[in-house]
């Protein structure tokens, strides 16, 4: 058989022996997940769900435990979310309980920090059988993150933000795990930002949202990655009966930015918005690679996915709809369009649909493109010059999803963030 | 009232028409795959050396591959030295003319509704029958000389023209491209040949015949299309087999070739057994197709209608070298009660400006389950490339499945791609309206299914529509629901 791994460095097994003793939780349980990732290794490009990315330099680094390191607020200040907000924030994995706030929060909701939660419960990591050897590698050492619970009828008007910030030492690992649970008939409203803060950095991310019947939860995820940082997340969303769940990522900076979604449409007339964009610079790559399950009839999902790729940036997007034979009556929508703005850029995308039910309305369009020569013509004919005028219109491309974003100050830093990221856009940020 | 689908569900299941058994005096290779075997083959055709050993360099490679296991369909493991790979029908000496033709095989192909005789007196189309392992006549020969058109199966082509062969054997599929090509490469016996020289447009339709017949055996044809500069060729390819309750396996190899300005159309209507309600028996049908526009301007279209096969496993594809060349894909599938299709293309841009288009349209009945798989690849090199994909799956039933699954990998900026694909079901509407003007519900089925299908079908020749269409309801007929 042609191998299908590549062996996790020694430092890995290193590094879980060295911080294994104040991890919270069950020991033993750690113990299993880490043989189970080891087990495993870290998947190579001929795993199926994989053949766009190599992890053949994070499995050849030796990680280190992320240093306690103390982060000013003003050093957050970009990142932060004004008005009505409550936040937890991380650094290195851990909750600087300096820097977060979370008084005042409604009766019903309560927020802690995953290692607090993991101490009291430990079947919260009990995914040391994990398919996939982040998620064990996650569960064998997670140590930060939230817990987030809130009970039936509560509609929470704060949003709540998770920030998680990484500084230090560029060979340093993190594995946080976010746990959100919304009951009944029950509204929140999340943010979870990323920061690389120095070079570097490896967040392996688990995240567990589930909704109830009648809930709704709406997710802001900002992704500011650093030159040479990794982040791999994998979120795992399920929906009860009327559910609403929608979320927003945006994409920019990281050597290796890879968010996984992993949707079960569990109960009837559920509703799933999953919207991103991504912009890729030089030296970076961004995939997304999302599988939505229908498995109860009458239910809708949507896909949005939009990416700009400028010199040396590459993109993979592997977008999945999945219906089951009893999931009747399916609205799923699927988008990726790609504007590639480079020779040296490259984009594959594979936008797919596995069906076994007959009563169901599916589609999925991918585009890839270069700007529209008329568009850029009138903008030229106007004295804008090419740069900017790229610039203009590849904003413009992004704008649809980024309007899709909850929080104001969310679409504020989104912009900020991709003007920076486009050549021309600099002109352009003083013009608007 | 019954509803639309329960009314076509009583028009019980549609037997295959075309399953019965020849009984003939054949020639078989014992079964088993080594080198001998390989040898015997290469020996019975009285090949050159340089073949043999193209053969067994083949079978190297082929040695150190696995069954590969990415796809859909689960195949299991198949026993390839379960295999007969040789059997013929015993021939005292090679028939001078079509009248000399062992009767039995005639009979066979009068049954399948291509008499031999009839070639005779009809012209437009240029057959070439190939029963089991052998060709067994082909016709128009002479007609198609006089043009320089060569036309013949490929072991008379490696007597004959072996230069030809010789340089253009393996140019598009190599020995080592796939498990199946590489066994394929090893012990292919028959198939079809073609050259078309400079600035000729050949005035007829050109076909191939596949008939299996043994029990025990595979099919390996290997079909070699050569469009030499500003020449243009339309060929078309048909199938069939007995029915029984094993599985065989027909693996074969096309490759075709275009230089300047050339254009090669090639269809296939593909009937192999499909195996039963229950899922006996029934061909596997994996075959590798690809063309090559090694020539600027230069044209491959790929139109196919499969409806038989108990799994067919394919991508006819292009590989768009010249500058300005164009590659098209056309295909219909069917997959009824446990039939299943892994099916598709691969367009791969190379050169400036080169251009291709993909329609795909999958009919997933019974507990058929369908895949289309596409590749859609634009190199740094293929300045202004431009592809548009569309791909429709038509659910008949809750018990089938439509997947699809295209790649696109994109690296010029320049490059136009475009892929859409939706999924539904038959409309109840528009087999309601049907009926309102008394429509029989079975004839509304096939119409809308027709009319589903139309691009497709559109690009088939003439000859073949009309064969297609029928194949199409008959493939549906009764099994909806």
């Amino acid at each position: 058989m042609p191998v299908r791994r590549f062996d996790p460095s020694p430092g890995y097994a290193a590094l879980f022996d060295q911080v294994k003793g104040a991890l919270p939780g069950d020991g033993a349980l750690r113990e299993r997940s880490f043989e189970r990732f080891q087990e495993l290794g870290f998947p190579n490009q001929r795993v199926e769900a994989w053949k766009y990315t190599s992890l053949k330099t994070l499995a050849e680094r030796e990680p280190s435990a992320p240093a306690q390191a103390s982060v000013g607020l003003d050093a957050l200040e970009p990142y932060l979310l004004g008005g009505d907000v409550r936040r937890l924030v991380f650094v290195n994995g851990r909750l600087a309980e300096d820097l977060s706030s979370i008084d005042g929060l409604p009766s019903g909701l309560t927020v802690e920090g995953f290692a607090k939660q993991v101490r009291a419960n430990g079947a919260l990591l009990a995914d040391a059988e994990a398919e996939r050897s982040l998620t064990a590698l996650n569960a064998a050492m997670a140590e930060g993150g939230a817990a987030i619970a809130l009970a039936d009828g509560i509609v929470v008007e704060p949003v709540l933000q998770l920030l998680f910030v990484t500084t230090g030492d560029p060979s340093l690992m993190v594995n946080p795990r976010n746990v959100v649970r919304v009951g009944k008939e029950a509204t929140l409203r999340l943010a979870e930002t990323h920061v690389a803060l120095g070079e570097g950095g490896f967040t392996n991310l688990v995240n567990e949202f589930t909704v109830d019947v009648d809930g709704t939860l709406e997710v802001d995820k900002l992704q500011f990655g650093a030159p040479g940082s990794v982040l791999i997340g994998q979120t795992a969303m399920r929906l009860g009966e009327r559910a609403r769940l929608s979320q927003t990522t945006i994409t920019a900076g990281g050597n290796l930015v890879r968010n996984e979604s992993l949707v079960r449409l569990e109960g009837r007339h559920t509703d799933l918005h999953l919207n991103g964009v991504y912009v890729p610079v030089s030296g970076e790559h961004v995939d997304t690679v999302i599988r939505v399950e229908h498995n109860a009839p009458d239910c809708e999902s949507n896909q949005f996915y939009k990416g700009i790729l400028q010199t040396g940036g590459h993109a993979a997007f592997a977008g999945k709809i999945f219906v089951d034979q009893i999931a009747q009556k399916t609205n799923a929508y699927q988008q990726n369009d790609n504007l590639m703005l480079s020779r040296d850029a490259e984009i594959d995308t594979k936008p797919e649909l596995e069906i076994y039910a007959d009563d169901v309305k599916c589609s999925h369009g991918a585009t890839v493109g270069e700007l529209d020569e008329t568009g850029l013509f009138y903008l030229r004919s106007r004295g804008v010059d090419l740069a900017t005028a790229e610039a203009i219109l590849s904003f413009a491309f992004a704008g649809e999803v980024v309007e899709k974003l909850i929080h104001e100050d969310s679409q504020h830093q989104a912009r900020r963030l991709i003007l920076e990221r486009l050549d021309g856009g600099e002109k352009l940020a003083e013009l608007i | 009232m019954a509803t639309a689908l329960e009314t076509v569900q009583e028009y019980t299941g549609h037997e295959y028409k075309y399953g019965f058994y020849t009984d003939i005096e054949a020639e078989y290779a014992p079964k088993g795959l080594d080198e001998g075997i390989i040898r015997f083959i290469s020996a019975k055709k009285q090949e050159p050396a340089w073949l043999t050993e193209w053969r067994l360099d083949a079978y190297r490679r082929f040695q150190a591959m696995e069954q590969p296991d990415w796809q859909k369909p689960e195949v299991g493991i198949i026993d390839l030295q379960a295999i007969s790979y040789y059997a013929a029908p015993v021939q005292k000496e090679k028939p001078k003319s079509l009248d000399e033709i062992d009767p039995e095989i005639r009979r066979t192909y009068e049954k399948l509704g291509i008499p031999i005789e009839e070639q005779k007196l009809l012209s437009g189309v240029a057959v070439d029958y190939v029963f089991d392992s052998v060709s067994v006549a082909t016709t128009f020969k002479e007609k198609l000389k006089e043009l320089g058109i060569v036309f013949c199966s490929i072991s008379e082509a490696v007597q004959e023209h072996p230069e030809l062969v010789r340089k253009y054997l393996g140019s598009v599929v190599p020995q080592g491209d796939n498990y199946f090509a590489a066994l394929n490469s090893a012990v292919f016996t028959d198939g079809s040949f073609v050259y078309v020289p400079k600035g000729v447009r050949c005035p007829m339709e050109l076909s191939t015949y596949f008939r299996i017949n043994a029990a025990g055996t595979g099919q390996f044809e290997r079909t070699l299309i050569i469009a030499d500069e500003g020449s243009y060729v339309s060929y078309l390819e048909g199938c069939t087999a007995p029915q029984r309750d094993e599985h065989q396996l027909h693996a074969a190899v096309v490759e075709l070739v275009t230089l300047d300005d050339a254009e090669i159309k090639y269809s296939t209507v593909q009937n192999w057994y499909p195996g039963d309600h229950e899922g006996r028996g029934g061909v596997y049908n994996f075959v590798t197709k690809r063309g090559l526009c090694r020539g600027k301007r230069s044209k491959i279209s790929w139109t196919q209608v499969e409806t038989g096969s108990a799994i067919t496993w394919k991508y006819p594809s292009c590989v768009l070298q010249g500058d300005d060349s164009i590659g098209e894909f056309y295909s219909v599938a069917v997959t009824n009660n446990k039939q299943q299709a892994d099916t598709g293309t691969k367009m791969t841009h190379i050169g400036k400006n080169t251009r291709s288009r993909i329609v795909s349209k999958g009919i997933s009945a019974g507990r058929g389950d369908q895949t289309y798989r596409g590749l859609v690849r634009v190199l740094k090199s293929a300045e202004g490339a431009r592809n548009h994909t569309q791909c429709d799956s038509m659910l008949i039933g809750d018990q089938c499945g439509a997947h699809t699954v295209p790649y696109i990998e994109v690296k010029n900026p320049s490059a136009k791609v475009e892929h859409e694909a939706t999924t539904s079901k038959i409309s109840e509407d528009q087999l309601f309206y049907c009926r309102a003007r008394g429509v029989s519900e079975e004839d509304a089925v096939a119409l809308v299914v027709n009319g589903f299908c139309r691009e497709v079908m559109d690009e088939l020749p003439m000859e073949f529509a009309v064969e297609a269409r029928k194949l199409l309801g008959i493939s549906l007929e009764g099994s909806v629901g």
